[in-house]
């Protein structure tokens, strides 16, 4: 072992509490450590963030991490101020104008920068960033700049300008889930060198998973079945939905029924909220989280026992993503898709942005109508324009992602219909091949799977003391 | 809060958007008469977060179920809206501490007091690898700049225990709730729904609790700025409850500076003069001059002219300067208002 690993390892066991590394985070930090543009596809689970937590004790300077979503930004954040060493800032459009200049102004004193791409871009944030001393940049959820991949989001197009600007001297592309294609496209759009860029790839298989699907009848069979199932899985668990609506109403079932502590967790929370929720469930005072599937993304607990899906997920990557939440500690987890006649009418509408005609558009391009005639995807259009896509370009972009989108929900649907092992239908659609199948595999091949059969340990729960203590007690148990 | 909306009408019809605009905070003179007039302004910022959407379907759903009847922009409650709001006076949490509405900003008050309180709990515990409650990061600075003190800690404790006592002597659940929201070292405090849960309180009650618990909190500290807590809150309570170019104004004209002359040195249009007297006449009637402001001869016109309950009067101009007219007729009817009230 080098000196350079021997540190890394000193560092994972004294700042992380970690004897060993997990599969292809040592290659990636020394790869990236020594200045090769790397791209890291590691399963969710796998401890990509520490990728580029980790360098922060070998190396100087700013690392500026790029993230699409600002509850994964929040999420991120809260954990670099939970190990204490390192200040960190959060730069997007939640904060007003004086506070990203005033972030700006003192950017020297932070170790780490969240932003989002369209923050990054903006002409005084980059003039900024020529200027202090940086020692990595680095893209999360790489996949966000491939067209082919389901969450594509033009603004990190703009990505391969700011790279050959600001020249970080370390780049790290981290994404949980890129087909060949999609890894390649990343690397094309961002300017770099095929050559010159190492690639770590580990399968995106989580054999501790149990995959099943559950079809039922209509969704009142799917809540009863829900109930049942919340019975016999008790504590540590996340519903993922499509919709607050329905996550805020099937929470209050499940606590009814079930007896359990349900914290919902969506946008719509405010500061106070979702901390609160966040910690409870990290320390097992909640037992299940309803969460809308974007704001699910900063869940983050290694203990996570089992993941349902109340809506079908848009694409196979997303629902890969997201049920890789469970198990993070390696030991046995559910993922479960819960599926009645109709539900893909819900992420068809989520799916497809709706088209002006040819008139319409052309007149908004040529400024005689607002763009706020476009409605939720005025934002999507204007970026477009705004770096001068004409409106035929921009169309057939559309028409496209529209494509592509009925195309991942057929995909979806097949996993739902198989009649095959439903790890293989993932590691294929992913290129890969599965060499060893876990003795408890999925609900094709264990199709009387009960939850028993799962070998869940059990949950650690925590005695609610304090929400039965006097107010007077509970103000001095905070200092004493 | 559907339920104290509909506490917010009565038999008679009112502007509702007035009421909209009252829980929303937003405080021009016609609002602010209007809700003197209403006897609502207690309620001024207690659903900052309200939107023009939910209030249109608030106001539509209670006239399918027969509670509010709508004609133009105005509103009432029928008999079966009567009776539903008497219920709701007697069932419901009522606030305490509404007459301090004007004092803060609840969200941004809350959010600096929490973690504030979070980081002396876990300084007191000697945990520095903990979560913050992740506020905005200016404010995050005047935290940390609050923190230095060393002396903090040992009175921390104490200074919560007597604002937890303060609301205990209002409703002990103000305290329960006070002292369950804040977070610490191991201490998450309650959820929303847990509150509701614990204190066997409907949502739109916790949300009513909040804002008195932070109006009740923020009063406190008013009056007692020797607190470390007020040196953390300071910059967030008002001084005053008018704005502060009001303010100005009044104290201006209070020393004899007539408004034309206030408009010239401050760069500012008689209009918006006039406004800040209007507002000052409103909320503070106390500090005024009403002598000066509204001469004997004036408002003996007004009276022989304008009779009848104040809100059925029309604006009615006698001279070329209507402008001024309507200032004093909208004087008069403030300070027929506020006699009516006893305020003044």
């Amino acid at each position: 072992m080098e000196q350079s690993e021997i540190t890394l390892h000193n560092i994972l066991l004294s700042k992380y509490h970690f004897k060993a590394f997990r599969p292809g985070q040592e290659e990636s930090l020394v790869s990236t450590l020594k200045g090769i543009p790397t791209l890291a596809i590691l399963p969710t689970g796998a401890g990509k963030s520490l990728l580029y937590q980790l360098p922060a004790y070998v190396t100087r300077g700013l690392i500026v991490v790029i993230s699409p979503l600002i509850s994964l930004m929040q999420d991120q954040v809260d954990r670099i101020r939970q190990q204490g060493d390192f200040k960190v800032a959060m730069l997007n459009s939640r904060l007003d104008y004086q506070e990203q200049r005033t972030i700006l102004q003192s950017l020297n004193d932070y170790r780490f920068l969240f932003t989002s791409p369209e923050t990054l871009v903006k002409p005084a944030v980059l003039s900024r960033l020529r200027q202090v001393a940086l020692s990595m940049m680095v893209v999360d959820e790489a996949h966000c700049i491939s067209q082919w991949g389901p969450n594509f989001r033009p603004e990190y197009l703009l990505l391969k300008n700011v790279i050959a600007d600001v020249q970080p001297p370390r780049l790290l592309l981290l994404t949980a889930t890129a087909p060949a294609t999609v890894a390649n496209d990343i690397i094309q759009k961002l300017g770099l060198d095929r050559n010159g860029v190492k690639t770590i790839r580990q399968s995106v298989d989580r054999p501790n998973i149990f995959l099943a699907v559950k079809k039922l009848m209509d969704d009142q069979a799917k809540q009863r079945y829900l109930i049942e199932i919340i019975h016999r899985l008790g504590s540590s668990g996340v519903v993922y939905f499509s919709s607050k609506k329905v996550a805020n109403q099937v929470s209050q079932l499940i606590s009814k029924e079930c007896g359990l502590r349900v914290g919902v967790y969506h946008a719509g929370l405010d500061n106070l909220e979702r901390f609160q929720i966040q910690q409870q469930f990290m320390n097992n005072q909640l037992d299940l989280i309803c969460a809308t599937s974007a704001f699910g993304m900063g869940i983050n607990k290694n203990d996570l026992r089992y993941v349902i899906h109340y809506h079908l997920p848009g694409s196979l990557e997303s629902y890969v993503q997201e049920f890789g939440r469970a198990g993070r500690d390696g030991q046995p987890a559910l993922a479960l898709l819960l599926y009645c006649p109709g539900d893909e009418y819900l992420q068809q509408v989520l799916g497809q942005i709706e088209l002006p005609d040819n008139g319409v558009l052309q007149r908004i391009y040529d400024g005689e109508l607002s763009l706020a005639s476009l409605g939720d995807q005025k934002e999507l259009f204007k970026f477009y324009f705004n770096h001068h896509y004409s409106v035929r370009d921009v169309q057939s972009i559309m028409r496209e992602q529209n494509r592509l989108s009925k195309q991942r929900l057929k995909i979806m649907m097949n996993y739902i219909n198989a009649d095959k092992c439903l790890r293989r239908i993932i590691t294929e659609y992913f290129g890969e091949q599965l060499d060893k199948q876990p003795q408890m595999c999925c609900s094709i091949d264990q199709p009387d799977w009960q939850v028993q059969d799962l070998g869940l340990p059990d949950v650690e729960l925590l005695k609610e003391e304090a929400s039965q203590q006097n107010w007077q007690q509970v103000i001095k148990q905070l200092f004493h | 809060m559907d339920r104290y909306l509909l506490t917010m009408f009565t038999d008679q019809p009112r502007r509702f958007r007035v009421i909209e605009n009252l829980v929303r905070n937003k405080r021009t003179q016609a609002n602010l008469f209007w809700g003197l007039n209403y006897q609502l302004l207690n309620w001024s910022g207690s659903n900052n977060h309200l939107s023009r959407q939910k209030f249109d379907q608030w106001l539509g759903s209670q006239q399918r179920e027969g509670s509010l009847m709508i004609e133009g922009n105005y509103a009432w409650l029928t008999d079966a809206g009567m009776l539903l709001k008497q219920s709701c006076l007697q069932s419901m949490y009522q606030p305490h501490n509404s007459q301090w509405s004007w004092l803060i900003n609840q969200q941004k008050f809350a959010d600096r007091f929490l973690l504030g309180v979070q980081a002396e709990s876990e300084l007191a515990h000697r945990n520095r690898h903990y979560v913050p409650l992740n506020i905005s990061p200016t404010e995050m600075v005047t935290v940390r700049r609050w923190l230095v003190n060393p002396q903090i800690t040992n009175k921390l404790e104490i200074e919560l225990q007597m604002i937890g006592q303060k609301l205990a002597r209002q409703d002990i659940r103000l305290a329960e709730f006070f002292a369950h929201r804040l977070i610490g070292y191991r201490t998450t405090g309650w959820t929303n729904q847990q509150a509701q849960f614990m204190l066997k309180l409907s949502a739109e009650e916790i949300q009513i609790l909040n804002w008195d618990v932070w109006l009740g909190v923020a009063s406190y500290l008013k009056m007692h700025s020797q607190c470390n807590l007020y040196r953390l809150m300071e910059s967030l309570i008002s001084q005053v409850p008018i704005s502060n170019s009001a303010w100005q104004t009044l104290q201006d004209f209070r020393e004899g500076v007539t408004i034309q002359t206030i408009a010239r040195h401050r760069h500012l249009k008689v209009s918006t003069v006039r406004e800040h007297l209007l507002e000052a006449a409103i909320i503070v009637p106390q500090a005024i001059d009403w002598n000066r402001l509204l001469p004997w001869p004036v408002e003996q016109q007004l009276r022989d002219h304008y009779l009848g309950p104040v809100a059925e009067w029309h604006f009615k101009s006698f001279t070329t300067d209507s402008a001024a007219d309507f200032f004093s007729f909208r004087l008069y009817q403030i300070k027929e208002l506020q006699q009516s009230h006893g305020a003044i």
